[in-house]
């Protein structure tokens, strides 16, 4: 392997990537959803950052998408048409060097804007109101049966809380015999605590949060109290501890990280592509492929939007399959393949 | 570089047919029986006019074509092999990609692709700025050259590893009289080193046929003519003199000389040299001076 190859043509893609246009681009578009976000008189600063807050979200997406679509113009020796293709190859030495170089810049330049895009993100939310305190969030799975009768119980492993944490329930509802209108009665049994809080769950689809105390980890045992009200689930809805604050800074900075397997499926998808596709048939193809990414529910808990909205901030998690393909695609970018560029037969 | 018996380049009954229209059913011979010997350390002219098969013969000897062939090697290996490239160095028609790069990191690019140390790349880049009359340029995107110095750097790229063969497709187009005269002067020191060059040009006049060893004459995609210039562009029964120290005194009496064995002087005035060779020595009297 050549590697000076390898690192020149990762340099001269990534300076391409990440030039003055590329900042001012994002600089922009952060400026445009902020502008967009703060553009209606809303009663509270809360109702400003719930309308300004996700519309951020978009701004994750613009370094995954802006070097997906520079990527060939930036090293163009990448398929079939590319300018760049017959000089690389008349040069006699490897093609997977540059290849690899190629890719390298791009993943490179693709982490320079993701943290650019951090720092944007954060400078938009010191200067607007109603910025809320981001949290760390972490997911919590809750065990047992439906709760539809008293004295049914539910049990959740709380792990150590080293400050004030606030816990969010979001059960799931299910239609059964009872009163669907009726409030649900609950009490929850906090580890450390002698007396049980009682809970309640005025309407169908309601959330709850619970104030908790430093404690060691333990468990929490929530026990229905009153057969009035639809049943309940907590193990089939979605509980989140928020525990300690996080500086805004670090909050955008991991919501970037998170962030960037999706970029990185995404610029590597048009890398293993580039191989064989024209840059007009590609370009069509990662204007479809983007969308349908962006509303792919696989891991909601990585939604850049919800946590904006929460201002939350989940520890991020990588799914082996996710790891899996896009290895994959990094490896089937990098081969080589040969394309004529010329018609031709022989007589 | 060293010159064996070997060809470098052998070219046996080449001919290359394209296809175009629906379904490729128009056809067009761009080569018919081509038949070429080049051997180490000769200067070979490619003319034609145009359409007659010079950049499809090129095409064919850098392996980006499939032509049909009784013999067809480049360095005794089939031509794109990675082995034969690394030894060629090629100026094609087009422009060179990454326009956006200034000279400089284009050839430096070069160097890294071929494997050298960045600090050898760099002073190999200057150097060959320098030879082709760039360095005053280096630092410009290539992208914003004019044709004539685009040429250049496409010369100083191809030049960058030291190539053994040189192919050179119209490497003088655009460029002014001194830029022909640096191509004439790198060609001649190329092969005086040992190299090989193989040379299509519409400029044979500006290049001056005598620096080329042998020229091959392309009509339709067939070798017309192949051989020494002297053989090829000789007007048959007439002579060409050059006289040095000689006074205006004495004209008279060689011209009578000449009628009394029988030729016929048909012009007579100073030899003149090419607009290049003049701006070439100007420039280099101004260096000297400075």
């Amino acid at each position: 392997m050549n590697a000076r190859a390898t690192l020149a043509a990762a340099r001269v893609t990534m300076a391409h990537l990440v030039s003055g246009t590329a900042l001012a681009l994002h600089g922009f578009v952060a400026l445009a959803l902020w502008l967009v976000g703060t553009a209606r008189t809303l009663p509270s600063d809360a109702s400003a950052w719930a309308a300004r807050g996700p519309l951020l979200a978009l701004l994750f997406w613009l370094p995954g998408i802006w070097v997906a679509a520079k990527l060939r113009s930036a090293w163009p020796a990448l398929g079939p048409g590319d300018e760049a293709v017959r000089w690389l190859r008349l040069s006699g030495r490897t093609q997977v060097a540059p290849r690899l170089g190629a890719s390298l810049g791009g993943v490179a330049a693709l982490v320079a804007l993701h943290v650019w895009v951090a720092i944007l993100a954060s400078a938009g939310s010191v200067a607007g109101a109603g910025r809320p305190e981001f949290r760390r969030a972490i997911e919590l799975h809750a065990q047992g049966t439906i709760l539809a009768r008293a004295g049914q119980r539910q049990t959740l492993e709380i792990p150590a809380i080293r400050s004030r944490a606030r816990l969010r329930l979001e059960p799931r509802y299910f239609f059964g015999p009872s009163e669907l209108r009726a409030p649900v009665r609950l009490t929850v049994r906090v580890p450390e605590e002698a007396i049980p809080r009682k809970l309640r769950l005025p309407d169908f689809g309601a959330a709850a949060e619970l104030q908790l105390e430093r404690a060691d980890a333990g468990t929490l045992v929530i026990e229905r109290t009153s057969d009035r009200g639809p049943p309940v689930s907590f193990a089939r809805g979605r509980t989140v501890l928020r525990t300690n604050p996080i500086p805004l800074g670090w909050a955008m900075l991991a919501l970037a990280i998170q962030h960037l397997p999706w970029a990185l499926l995404l610029v590597l998808g048009a890398l293993a592509t580039s191989t064989l596709l024209g840059a007009g048939v590609q370009t069509i193809c990662l204007l479809g492929a983007t969308p349908t990414l962006a509303m792919l529910p696989l891991f909601p808990e990585t939604s850049a939007a919800r946590q904006l909205g929460e201002a939350t901030i989940s520890a991020p998690s990588l799914a082996p399959v996710f790891v899996s393909v896009i290895a994959a695609l990094w490896c089937l970018g990098c081969i080589p393949f040969g394309f004529p560029d010329r018609r031709f037969e022989a007589r | 570089m060293t010159a064996t018996n070997d060809p470098i380049v052998l070219v046996q009954s080449l001919s290359l047919t394209y296809r175009s229209g629906f379904l490729g059913r128009r056809r067009l011979a761009a080569l018919r029986d081509v038949d070429l010997r080049v051997d180490a350390g000769t200067l070979v002219g490619v003319v034609g006019p145009n359409g007659s098969g010079k950049s499809s013969l090129f095409r064919c000897l850098l392996g980006l074509e499939h032509p049909l062939a009784k013999q067809l090697a480049v360095h005794g290996k089939r031509p794109g092999a990675r082995r034969s490239l690394v030894h060629l160095g090629y100026v094609s028609e087009g422009r060179l990609p990454l326009g956006r790069l200034t000279a400089r990191e284009f050839l430096t690019l070069t160097g890294a692709i071929a494997n050298r140390r960045p600090g050898d790349a760099r002073a190999r880049a200057d150097t060959l700025l320098e030879r082709v009359g760039l360095s005053q340029a280096r630092d410009r995107a290539h992208a914003e050259f004019s044709t004539g110095m685009e040429r250049r750097l496409a010369f100083a790229n191809a030049l960058f590893h030291e190539p053994q063969l040189l192919i050179l497709d119209e490497p003088s187009s655009g460029m002014d009289p001194l830029g022909i005269e640096m191509v004439r002067t790198e060609l001649i020191a190329h092969t005086a080193r040992g190299g090989t060059a193989i040379v299509a040009t519409h400029s044979l006049e500006a290049l001056g046929p005598e620096t080329f060893d042998e020229l091959c004459v392309l009509l339709d995609g067939r070798v017309v003519t192949h051989g020494h210039p002297s053989e090829v562009l000789g007007i048959a029964g007439t002579r060409e003199l050059r006289l040095t120290s000689v006074g205006e005194a004495a004209m008279p009496k060689i011209q009578r000389a000449i009628e009394a064995l029988g030729g016929r002087v048909e012009s007579d005035g100073p030899a003149l040299r090419s607009l290049g060779s003049l701006l070439a020595e100007v420039q280099r009297r101004t260096k000297s001076s400075l």
